[in-house]
C-alpha cells in the first residue's frame, strides 16, 4: 500500500465518522410556492467507517442511502451534522474545508454510460485530477493514465480511445480508474453494478474486492441489492425512510437479523433456488413505505410493522447498541 | 370483434401458445433467430436473458407492437387456434386486451397520466364490451379491489402520479385482466420496483393464476424471479433460446455453458464474504457483431474449432430427451465446468 506522508495507513483505524447527519429538502406547494414542508432524506444518521472497510448502506428507494453518500461528497447541502475523515471537518462551504474531499473521498456512479464525457478521449476523463490537482503533464500525466488502466483490468494504450468504443463493464472500469487517480482513502460506490448485465457484474465486484485488498481502501457500497452486498461487505447498515435501523457485522444481519423490517427485506429477495424459494417464501409485507415528507410520528417503520406497539407509535426507537455487538433501532425487539 | 375463441378445435394435448421459428430484424440486422417455444394452459414461461438478448422484442413480436426499426422476418405465433401472426393489424389490435395482454416494466409510463386511473379502467371494461357506462365504475372498483389496491374507492379517483410504482403495476395488472385473457405476457413487471414491492406483485400474479388458469409468458433478466414463480425456462442468448428445461431441472443442472456460468456468477445468501465471484470472461456481443457458429463460442471455456463454424441447433438430448440445449458438449457441460 502506497500512502503519501500524513496520511493514515493503519487497516481498521476509524476513518469517517457521521453524527447526527440530517438532509432536508424544502417542498415548495400551494400557489404561491413557498416553502412550508421539508423532505426528510436523511434524519438523524450516525456511523463510522474504519479505513480499509466495507460498509454498506442498504435499503430500498427513497430511503435516503444515496443522499447519505452524495451529502459525504459535498454533493448537496446538509442540514444538521458533522462528517469527520480521518479527524477533520470535510465539507462545508470553505475551500480549505473542501481540499480533502478532492482527494481523500471519490464515488463510483451507477450509471457508467453518463459517467464519462463522450466527446473526450477516456485517458483525459481518467486523467483530469491529476492534471488539475498533481500539476501533471505530457509523458508523466501519459504514463500514469496507463498504470491506472492496467490497474483496472485495460489495456494502457485504451486511453486514447472514446466512451463509446467500450462496453458497460468495461466503461465502469474506467470510471473506477478515475476514482483511484488520487489515491483516495475512501470510495463510495453507489449502486456501481446495478446498471450492468448480469454476466459483467461479478467481474466489477471482483476488481473492486481486489484494489481494496491491494491499496487498503475503504468502501461506502450504496445497493439496494443485498446478494451482492453479501459477497462485497464488512459490516452492513440498514436504512428506512431516513434512518438506520438496524446495523452489524456482515454475517450477524444476514443470519441473525433482529429488526422487522431488515426481516422483510431480506426474506423478500427471490432465491435463485426454486427449491429453496419454494419453502422459504413468506407472505410479502404489506403497503408502501410513508411519504417522507410526512413521516410517521412514532418508528418510521410503524405503518407496516407487523409487531408494533403503541409505544412505537409515539417516539422513535433511538439506535442503540445491543448486547450482541449490534446496533438496532426498535422497542420491540 | 373476433369470434370468442373455440377450444374444442384443438386437441386436448396441443399446447395452448406456441411461437415457431420467429425471427425478427432491427433495421437490417438479427436480432431475435429461430425463437421456437410452446406454454401449456395455466403455466408459467420464463423467458430470461441478459439486456440485448432478444427476449423484450420476441414479446413484442407476438403482439405486434414491434418498434418501426425491427420487422418479423418469419415465424408463427399461435394461441389456441388462432394464428396471430398471420392476422390483420385491426384484428391483431382486437386480440390485444382480449385473448392476450400485456403488462411493461415502467408502469407509471403505461398509464394515462392525465386520467384517474379508476376511469382507467373502466373505460377498458367499456371499450371490450364487460360493461356499460353505468356499470363499469362499479366493476373497475371490484377489480382494482381484487389485484390488492388498498382503499380503491380513494384510490379510483387518484391519478398515476398519487400512485407508488408498485401502485401503478397493480392498475396495469387489473387493466390487463379486464377480458380475462388467456396469455398474459409480463415484460419485466418487477424490475423498476422494490423488493419487499416485487414480492407483493409476484404473489398478486401467483394469485390471479391459480384463480383464473392464467398462462403467463414473463420476460426477465433476474433469476430469483424465474426461481419464485416459474414452472418452464427458456434461456435466451444474443437472439437464440440456448436451453430449455422445467424450472427445477435447470437450476439443479445445467447443458448449456452460457446457463451454468450465469447460475455461477449470481450471488447467493449463503455466500461467503470477499470470495471472489466466478466470473463469464469477456462481454454480451452486440448486434452488429454477432459471431458466427454459436454465439457464445468466445466468452465459452469449452469452444473448440466446431463451435466456432457452425451454430448448434437447439435440441432434445439423447441421455435427457426432457432437456433441451443448444450445444455441442451439452453432455458435458456439469463436468467441465466445476
Amino acid at each position: 500500500m502506497t500512502t503519501p506522508a500524513g496520511r493514515p495507513a493503519r487497516r481498521d483505524a476509524l476513518l469517517l465518522s457521521v453524527r447526527g447527519l440530517k438532509v432536508y429538502f424544502p417542498v415548495r406547494n400551494g400557489s404561491l410556492g413557498s416553502a412550508s414542508n421539508s423532505l426528510r432524506a436523511v434524519d438523524d444518521l450516525n456511523f463510522d467507517i474504519a479505513a480499509g472497510e466495507t460498509l454498506a448502506l442498504v435499503g430500498e428507494s427513497g430511503c435516503g442511502k444515496s443522499t447519505t453518500g452524495n451529502a459525504i461528497l459535498g454533493l448537496v447541502d446538509r442540514t444538521a451534522g458533522r462528517i469527520l475523515l480521518d479527524g477533520r471537518e470535510i465539507g462545508g462551504r470553505s475551500r480549505e474545508a473542501r481540499r480533502p474531499l478532492c482527494r481523500d473521498v471519490q464515488i463510483i456512479f451507477q450509471d457508467p454510460f453518463s459517467a464519462l464525457d463522450p466527446r473526450r478521449p477516456v485517458g483525459e476523463s481518467v486523467g483530469e485530477a491529476l492534471f488539475l490537482q498533481d500539476g501533471l503533464r505530457g509523458a508523466a500525466l501519459s504514463r500514469r493514465v496507463g498504470s491506472l488502466l492496467e490497474q483496472v483490468g485495460l489495456p494502457a494504450s485504451g486511453a486514447a480511445r472514446y466512451p463509446d468504443e467500450f462496453s458497460g463493464g468495461q466503461r465502469q472500469r474506467l470510471v473506477i480508474a478515475r476514482a483511484l487517480a488520487l489515491e483516495p482513502l475512501l470510495i463510495v460506490c453507489d449502486e456501481p453494478t446495478s446498471a450492468l448485465d448480469v454476466s459483467i457484474r461479478s467481474q466489477i465486484l471482483n476488481l473492486l474486492s481486489d484494489l481494496q485488498e491491494r491499496l487498503g481502501l475503504a468502501y461506502l457500497f450504496i445497493s439496494h441489492d443485498l446478494l451482492t452486498v453479501r459477497h462485497v461487505a464488512d459490516r452492513i447498515a440498514v436504512m428506512y425512510l431516513g434512518h438506520i435501523v438496524e446495523e452489524g457485522p456482515l454475517e450477524q444481519v444476514f443470519e441473525a437479523s433482529r429488526h422487522p423490517y431488515t426481516q422483510a427485506l431480506l426474506s423478500a429477495i427471490p432465491l435463485p433456488d426454486p427449491k429453496q424459494q419454494r419453502q422459504r417464501r413468506a407472505p410479502p409485507l404489506p403497503g408502501d413505505p410513508p411519504s417522507s415528507i410526512a413521516p410517521p410520528a412514532g418508528c418510521p417503520f410503524v405503518t407496516r410493522c407487523p409487531d408494533a406497539e403503541p409505544q412505537c407509535r409515539r417516539t422513535p426507537p433511538p439506535l442503540t447498541r445491543r448486547a450482541d455487538g449490534r446496533k438496532l433501532a426498535c422497542f420491540v425487539r | 370483434m373476433i369470434a370468442s375463441p373455440n377450444l374444442s378445435s384443438v386437441g386436448a394435448a396441443a399446447p395452448l401458445f406456441e411461437v415457431e421459428r420467429l425471427s425478427v430484424a432491427i433495421k437490417g440486422l438479427s436480432a431475435v433467430e429461430d425463437v421456437s417455444f410452446a406454454i401449456n394452459a395455466g403455466q408459467t414461461m420464463a423467458l430470461v436473458g441478459e439486456s440485448g438478448c432478444g427476449k423484450s422484442l420476441t414479446a413484442l413480436a407476438i403482439v405486434g407492437l414491434l418498434p418501426d426499426v425491427a420487422e418479423r422476418r418469419h415465424g408463427t405465433v399461435r394461441l389456441m387456434d388462432h394464428l396471430l401472426s398471420e392476422l390483420a393489424p385491426e384484428s391483431l389490435r382486437a386480440m390485444r386486451g382480449t385473448a392476450v395482454s400485456m403488462i411493461f416494466q415502467e408502469p407509471a409510463a403505461s398509464l394515462n397520466p392525465l386520467m384517474r386511473v379508476g376511469e382507467q379502467v373502466a373505460e377498458t371494461l367499456v371499450v371490450h364490451g364487460r360493461a356499460t357506462r353505468p356499470e363499469a365504475r362499479a366493476t373497475a372498483l371490484g377489480l382494482l379491489a381484487a389485484v390488492g389496491i388498498p382503499d380503491p374507492e380513494i384510490r379510483a379517483r387518484q391519478y398515476p402520479f398519487e400512485l407508488s410504482g408498485g401502485m401503478c403495476q397493480r392498475v396495469m395488472i387489473a387493466i390487463a385482466l379486464v377480458a380475462q385473457p388467456k396469455l398474459l405476457i409480463a415484460d419485466e413487471p418487477t424490475t423498476a420496483l422494490d423488493v419487499t414491492i416485487q414480492a407483493q406483485i409476484l404473489d398478486l400474479l401467483r394469485r390471479l393464476r391459480a384463480e383464473h388458469n392464467t398462462t403467463l409468458l414473463l420476460i426477465t433478466h433476474d433469476m430469483g424471479v424465474v426461481s419464485d414463480i416459474a414452472d418452464k425456462v427458456c434461456v435466451m442468448y444474443a437472439g437464440r433460446i440456448v436451453e430449455e428445461a422445467d424450472v427445477e431441472a435447470l437450476f439443479e443442472r445445467q447443458y448449456h455453458p452460457y446457463t451454468r456460468l450465469l447460475l455461477r456468477t449470481i450471488p447467493t445468501l449463503d455466500g461467503r464474504r470477499k470470495t471472489l465471484l466466478p466470473t463469464i470472461r469477456g462481454n454480451v456481443p452486440d448486434l452488429a457483431g454477432w459471431p458466427k457458429g454459436c454465439r457464445f463460442a468466445p466468452r465459452c471455456p469449452l469452444a473448440d474449432s466446431r463451435c466456432a463454424l457452425d451454430a448448434p441447433p437447439l435440441v432434445a438430448l439423447d441421455s435427457d430427451p426432457q432437456r433441451k440445449s443448444a450445444c455441442w458438449h451439452a453432455e458435458k457441460v456439469m463436468e467441465r465446468i466445476r
